[in-house]
């Protein structure tokens, strides 16, 4: 679907009247797909993706709650803090293979437009890479707490969409700037800069970062300890 | 619960009685580390070390609970690796509880029956010392429930420790060798369960005249009170009496015993009684 997607923008070409004149916009002209620009454009637009699996683990750990096969492994022996690291380490597991996908697809659609770059080059912004898997993982983990706390698939998902798309917004417009972005959704969100900005630089004057955050990374890492800490403690005394 | 204090002796068969509500499942809840108590504490074989103890029991708490995408054998897979058992004992486990031909099935796919089996099969991988049932029974025909005291018989045999918490009456007193009776989180009683009750039991009496027969008895130092029931009479013993000398002694005294019978106390109307 991203591919398809990545394609479909590299082939669009509109007219943009502006001052009476006529300048032929061509989005593939613009090496939206070329190395070493592709890391920050694919992963910025993959991020809007985190959501979805941000859902796929609130179900992982729901449906543990579900069958009560969470209450059954903790009767066979299995530590409150065995289970809760278990359970961590697949969603890590699950972040580094999205991850590795998104590598795979960057590397395919970059061949295909690009015509015959350096290796040196083709690598070159790929810490995008680490930025994407920080911030998939600051929202994955932070799912996960929610599924932990909720307990209940339904709730539990509303819950961390009415959180990323309403609560945190308007708790963001009460504190100044820059504060805001330290919030837990937005600092992720804040890693990879909108990458476009490199293509208005020239009409539009706004700041752009051309590589990934390490304030806003360093931020999540916080993010992604305290809901890993905060699932072991509520799990910890919790009757099931 | 209300300050329950309980010591199981091991390789008894000890049952755990009560109504709905008393506190069955939640006082084997906190020994498996599922509910945790306001206080007191617990030892398993003397150590406190729960998690790691619980590895060497079986235990199946209200419902069978197992992954419904999973098949039997990968399910008793989980169970392996947590207790550290080698998985070389699920076939033989599964074969235990007859269900070895249907363990490439989705657990989704299984009768309430084989739900029940493969829990018991899951609490016995480990080969436990101790055996914690919840019910076990539950939902099973007639036919399940006479498999499953078949095998929790055979287990006791084995010198295991049975945990038994059950509705089922008559069941604790065919298979249990001690008894606690709960009641809305208190305990009643806690002992064998032959000395549960007082075992000696009533004795039915009747014959053609029944006001001298009751009389007869009245006198009778052995007998305690007498109710009638139709043309029963039920009297209460006090202490041991020998149905043939007491047939003899009536004879002896013109009156015949048309019917003379000792009826040995129940388990379910002890129980009935104190948790009235």
């Amino acid at each position: 679907m991203i591919f398809g997607m990545a394609i479909f923008i590299g082939s669009f070409k509109i007219n943009i009247t502006a001052n009476g004149a006529e300048y032929p916009f061509h989005f593939g002209k613009l090496g939206v797909l070329d190395f070493p620009y592709i890391w920050h454009n694919v992963t910025y637009v993959v991020g809007f993706m985190k959501y979805i699996l941000a859902i796929l683990i609130v179900i992982f750990i729901t449906n543990e709650f579900s069958f009560r096969t969470v209450r059954q492994n903790v009767i066979d022996g299995m530590s409150r803090t065995e289970y809760i690291n278990s359970k961590l380490i697949s969603t890590l597991l699950f972040g580094i293979a999205s991850t590795v996908f998104v590598f795979l697809i960057t590397l395919i659609l970059g061949f295909v437009r690009s015509n015959g770059t350096a290796s040196d080059v083709i690598f070159m912004r790929s810490s995008f890479l680490v930025g994407y898997f920080i911030e998939l993982m600051s929202i994955l983990t932070f799912a996960f707490f929610i599924g932990l706390l909720i307990k209940r698939a339904g709730f539990a998902i509303i819950a961390v969409m009415v959180y990323a798309f309403v609560i945190e917004p308007l708790i963001g417009y009460k504190i100044p700037e820059p504060y805001d972005a330290f919030l837990p959704i937005s600092s992720s969100r804040e890693i990879i800069d909108i990458p476009f900005k490199r293509y208005t630089q020239g009409l539009v004057d706004m700041e752009f970062n051309e590589t990934p955050s390490v304030l806003y990374s360093a931020i999540s890492l916080g993010y992604i300890a305290l809901w890993s800490g905060l699932s072991h403690w509520l799990f910890a005394k919790r009757d099931l | 619960m209300n300050d329950l204090s309980l010591e199981i002796p091991k390789g008894s068969v000890y049952g755990i009685l009560g109504p709905n509500g008393s506190g069955k499942t939640t006082t084997l809840g906190m020994i498996l580390g599922i509910i945790a108590p306001s206080y007191g504490s617990y030892d398993w074989f003397g150590r406190t070390d729960g998690e790691v103890m619980r590895q060497k029991v079986g235990a199946i708490l209200e419902n069978p609970n197992f992954y419904p995408y999973l098949n039997g054998r990968d399910n008793l897979k989980i169970v392996a690796d947590i207790k550290k058992v080698s998985y070389d004992k699920i076939d033989p486990t599964l074969e235990r509880v007859g269900l070895l031909h249907r363990s490439g099935d989705k657990f989704r796919t299984y009768s309430l029956g084989m739900k029940q089996r493969l829990a018991i099969g899951a609490a016995l991988l480990c080969d436990p010392e101790v055996l914690i049932l919840d019910e076990p029974t539950n939902g099973l025909d007639p036919a399940g429930i006479a498999q499953i005291r078949q095998l929790i018989t055979e287990v006791a045999q084995s010198g295991v420790t049975i945990l038994l918490a059950s509705h089922l009456l008559d069941e604790v007193e065919k298979v249990c060798t001690h008894v606690a009776v709960l009641k809305t989180g208190n305990m009643l009683y806690s002992g064998p369960v032959s000395s549960a009750f007082n075992s000696l039991g009533t004795i039915e009496v009747s014959a053609d005249n029944l006001t001298n027969l009751r009389q007869r008895l009245e006198q009778h130092s052995h007998i305690g009170s007498i109710q009638q029931q139709g043309e029963l009479l039920h009297c209460e013993i006090t202490s041991e009496i020998n149905l043939a000398d007491l047939n003899r002694e009536l004879v002896q005294e013109q009156v015949v015993p048309s019917h003379l019978r000792h009826v040995k106390p129940r388990l379910e109307d002890y129980f009935l009684e104190i948790t009235k």
